[in-house]
């Protein structure tokens, strides 16, 4: 006579269990059938479950050492048919086992070989909910070609080892195991960002302003004024004497427009590494370049956008190591993409 | 009979003071002021250079020096700003002193917080921490200021950018200018005239209240004018003008004193070089990155540090004899 054995079938069958586009996990349903064995009906039979399902990169084009797990689920069942309560969106391999007493033997069954695995979102469904700004989805473009997973069983990794992931290549701070696993939470944290960027770069303007470097540049414009002002006040009167004192022009450093915040915003994105995307604009020699008011008592200085060969240059003159510069054309790539 | 037994203790004594010098140079404890120049990169890694050997002898990671403790972040990808700011050298206590943000990250309202490490020189061992302010726009400055160390927040500290001249001679006229560098007493001035596209360079010296315009100066834009430590001379890196500013590769060196023309030197590595320093050892250090080359300017000077009012565009460095 075969010896007494539980059977575990699931439904659906499997080896692969998508979650969906919508990021919804899969509903699988687990039939355990006695074998060989009958139950004593005056007993009720306790059906122990128990699910792990994790991933660890394994396999998975610079995955980092991270292990990502869904919480263990376990659950007695008085039937003997189960639906997996996810309550996570996870990927990775998923056993399943059960344990039931049988008058005095026990049984036990577990899967072999199941996997959840992953769906990219359409162009459509990321539409749908990423935030309604051109910017950012064609940042998303740049950063993944709008691809959370690289395959359906490994997030998209950023190639330089860091473990930035999914359609955000979100990077720093480290991504949850949420943002891993549900491109929704990877874009949700992704603009998050962005807003958390579009605040320091909004706040650049005003802490420039307030800084030493600003302070100087201004003193010194007022010097070089003073210079040509009193020269050619003595070469149209030169018996005039001791000029009167010329004060000086008060100049001003506007906020950025809404294009610089933008583009700033987009440097941050990526990493200042020491620089955002504007400086005050000077001369060859240093010296503030101003647009002066008619009235003559203030002038305007101004923002220019640093090219990539000026990006290059400070980095190199900063000794800011390559791996720790972010992308020099990054603003650019950005902008040059098609939104959706 | 053997030396030593002949001589005695008289010999003993010279073999063991010859042994001790010979012993000290092999230490390094007779030290060429101002031989090392330690480089602090945006990444808090020091390299070491020495400047008479002409090239780099080591280089440190300051966030492996702080023991266990973490107290320079640890960053994946890009930097948001710099990991370590300024270099300011005690030379009498042998220590260093750079400002280190907290996190890599910006908090909300794009400040940071900040402290101050100190390091021995050469080891490089983590000798104190100690707050360097919050909530700060940009890393604090930071100044020696009779031997005590002063952190100031960004805002509450204005560099001086010109010099009252209405004193010094021979014109004692109140000249509007900027001050580009100074070193020791000396100080290198940008002067403004009428023509703004006039490059007039001078030297003030505050102890004699004198003013030294140099003469002959070659094509150049005031950022690649550069005093050299003890503010004797001026070293001037002529500028093809043309849309895009060039090096040529030539070097001008101006006394200080004279305002004249002192010497020429021509080379070609530093066009796509960046300055970096002169050494009191008299090599002028360029850079790009960490690859580092020297240029002999067959000269020594004091090992006063140069200071400059902006120092945007050079990374945080010092000279240390040893």
């Amino acid at each position: 006579m075969a010896n007494p054995a539980v059977v575990l079938t699931v439904d659906p069958v499997g080896p692969k269990y998508p979650i969906s586009e919508q990021c919804e996990m899969p509903k699988i349903t687990v039939t355990a059938q006695l074998q060989n064995v009958t139950p004593d009906p005056k007993v009720p039979l306790q059906y122990q479950w128990k699910v792990t399902l994790s991933f660890n990169g394994q396999g998975c084009a610079h995955a980092t050492q991270r292990m990502i797990k869904h919480v263990d689920i376990s659950q007695v069942t008085s039937t003997n048919k189960f639906q997996i309560p996810f309550t996570q969106v996870r990927g990775g391999g998923l056993t399943i086992s059960v344990t039931v007493a049988v008058a005095a033997t026990t049984l036990t069954a577990s899967t072999k070989d199941l996997v959840v695995t992953a769906t990219n979102p359409s162009v459509g469904s990321l539409a749908g909910a990423a935030a309604p700004n051109q910017t950012f989805r064609k940042l998303i473009r740049v950063e993944s070609g709008l691809r959370q997973f690289l395959s359906d069983t490994c997030p998209l990794f950023s190639g330089d080892g860091y473990g930035g992931v999914g359609l955000c290549q979100l990077t720093s701070p480290a991504p949850t195991d949420d943002q891993i696993w549900s491109w929704k939470e990877n874009v949700k944290g992704g603009w998050a960002l962005y807003k958390q960027k579009e605040a320091v770069a909004r706040a650049f303007p005003k802490s420039v302003r307030d800084g030493a470097d600003f302070k100087a540049l201004v003193k010194t414009y007022n010097e070089k004024r003073q210079a040509k002002l009193k020269a050619a006040a003595a070469a149209a009167k030169p018996d005039a004497g001791t000029a009167a004192p010329i004060p000086d022009l008060a100049i001003e450093l506007p906020d950025y427009t809404d294009d610089q915040l933008e583009r700033d915003t987009l440097r941050g994105f990526n990493g200042y590494a020491g620089l955002h995307e504007y400086r005050v604009k000077v001369d060859k020699d240093g010296v503030l370049v101003v647009t002066e008011d008619p009235s003559a008592t203030k002038g305007k200085a101004e923002w220019e956008q640093v090219t990539k060969e000026e990006r290059i240059k400070f980095y190199d003159q900063n000794n800011v190591p390559t791996n720790k510069r972010g992308d020099p054309n990054y603003v650019e790539d950005v902008e040059s993409k098609a939104g959706f | 009979m053997k030396p030593a037994a002949r001589y005695g203790l008289a010999y003993t004594l010279l073999l063991a003071f010859a042994l001790s010098l010979s012993g000290r140079c092999v230490l390094g404890q007779a030290a060429t002021p101002g031989r090392f120049l330690y480089v602090i990169g945006c990444d808090a890694r020091v390299d070491k250079l020495d400047t008479i050997a002409g090239r780099q002898v080591e280089t440190y990671d300051l966030a492996k020096q702080t023991g266990k403790e973490s107290l320079i972040p640890i960053v994946h990808g890009a930097f948001d700003s710099c990991l370590a700011s300024q270099a300011v050298y005690d030379i009498k206590a042998s220590m260093f002193f750079t400002a280190v943000p907290l996190s890599n990250e910006p908090k909300a309202d794009g400040t940071k917080d900040y402290r101050v490490l100190t390091f021995s020189v050469p080891r490089m061992k983590l000798m104190k921490q100690e707050s360097g302010g919050e909530s700060l726009d940009a890393p604090p400055h930071l100044e020696l200021q009779s031997e005590r160390l002063k952190i100031l927040k960004p805002s509450a500290w204005m560099p001086q950018t010109d010099l009252d001249l209405s004193a010094y001679s021979p014109d004692k006229a109140q000249t509007p200018n900027q001050i580009l560098e100074s070193s020791g007493d000396r100080v290198l001035l940008r002067l403004f005239t009428a023509d703004d596209n006039q490059l007039v360079l001078a030297v003030a010296d505050r102890k004699t209240q004198k003013l030294v315009r140099l003469q002959g100066v070659p094509t150049t834009v005031a950022p690649n004018v550069h005093i050299v430590p003890g503010g004797g001379h001026v070293l001037i890196e002529e500028i093809r003008t043309g849309e895009k500013p060039e090096k040529t590769g030539m070097l001008a060196l101006f006394d200080g004193v004279t305002g004249k023309p002192q010497k020429e030197l021509n080379d070609p590595h530093i066009r796509n070089l960046y300055f970096l320093a002169v050494s009191p050892t008299g090599r002028a250090v360029y850079h790009s990155s960490n690859n580092y080359w020297f240029v002999d300017l067959k000269m020594k000077f004091p090992p006063a540090p140069v200071s400059r009012p902006v120092s945007k565009g050079y990374p945080a460095f010092f000279f240390a004899g040893r």
